[in-house]
């Protein structure tokens, strides 16, 4: 017993003394211009944008039409608008609207991210976090952040 | 004068029982800072409005560029290369001082550490930046909740 007292009060100051009191994560990010990204899987929802205007979340999702002359690209626009909660985004009604396009097409990995100039990183880094996963699994493994465009940043205040 | 030896005294099983608790507050103790174990440096301690973005993400950072965005400049390994107030105003979306200091570099994967006001308006023109250097992966830094 005395032994593992000792082990202990000696860990205990080590650890104490040589912890750090933040852990860093890495967000890895997809970084494309308009018309650069890759082909995703060829399944139910081609394409899923999220727009942020302020605290109000846009979404939308090009989905097949299910006409059977259908082809690719041959997509309706689904849209959903969030407004914001008392505690500013939506979040959790951003992952259900993010879960119900995951379950029309559990192929699509990807979502773009389209902030507006005067969203702060903390924002982006939130939806980040919601659009990977929620409580019941994963959702968008890839999300892409819109890289800002010269017209963007030139039409900016 | 002579000095006898006694063996140590036993202890009793009362002594025992009342060291069981310490024990068991000790290892609870043990678990939880090796489960929130880190050795990550403080991210510019010497800037004390610089915070990072909290997330729920506990994938971590490799080894890479650090390029460190703050709200009175943007450094690439801790060396200041542009200014952010600058940048937030122009127009032009590429930062030139940023292209210029990723060009000689031959590690194209970075980590961006921005603050978390930082505005997608300066974050974005950084990311612009860093894909027309060249860099291939980049890594956005944010602060994870299962730290201390």
């Amino acid at each position: 017993m005395l032994a593992v007292i000792a082990l202990l009060f000696l860990l205990l100051p080590f650890l104490l003394l040589t912890t750090s009191i933040q852990r860093l994560a890495g967000l890895e990010l997809g970084l494309a211009k308009t018309g650069d990204l890759g082909p995703t899987a060829a399944g139910a929802v081609e394409s899923i944008d999220v727009y942020i205007n302020g605290d109000v979340l846009t979404v939308r999702a090009a989905v097949r039409k299910t006409d059977v002359t259908a082809n690719e690209g041959d997509t309706r626009v689904l849209e959903t608008k969030l407004p914001p909660t008392a505690d500013g985004l939506d979040l959790a009604g951003f992952q259900l609207t993010l879960r119900r396009f995951k379950s029309l097409d559990q192929e699509q990995e990807r979502a773009v991210l389209h902030p507006n100039p005067d969203t702060e990183t903390s924002r982006i880094v939130a939806l980040l976090d919601a659009a990977r996963s929620d409580a019941s699994g994963p959702l968008f493994g890839e999300v892409v952040l819109q890289a800002i465009q010269p017209q963007v940043a030139a039409t900016a205040p | 004068m002579r000095r006898r030896l006694r063996s140590p005294p036993k202890a009793t099983q009362a002594g025992a029982a009342a060291l069981t608790p310490l024990v068991d507050a000790m290892t609870i103790l043990l678990v939880f800072l090796l489960k929130s174990y880190s050795v990550d440096p403080p991210v510019r301690p010497d800037d004390t409005n610089f915070q990072l973005a909290s997330t729920a993400s506990e994938q971590p950072v490799g080894p890479a560029t650090d390029i460190d965005v703050t709200s009175d400049g943007i450094y690439v390994d801790g060396l200041r290369t542009a200014s952010s107030e600058y940048y937030s105003q122009k127009d032009e979306a590429l930062i030139r001082e940023l292209y210029d200091a990723m060009q000689g570099r031959t590690v194209k994967t970075v980590n961006v550490r921005a603050d978390g006001k930082t505005p997608y308006r300066l974050l974005g023109k950084v990311m612009f930046t860093l894909q027309q250097a060249g860099v291939e992966g980049v890594s956005l830094v944010a602060q994870s909740r299962s730290g201390l």
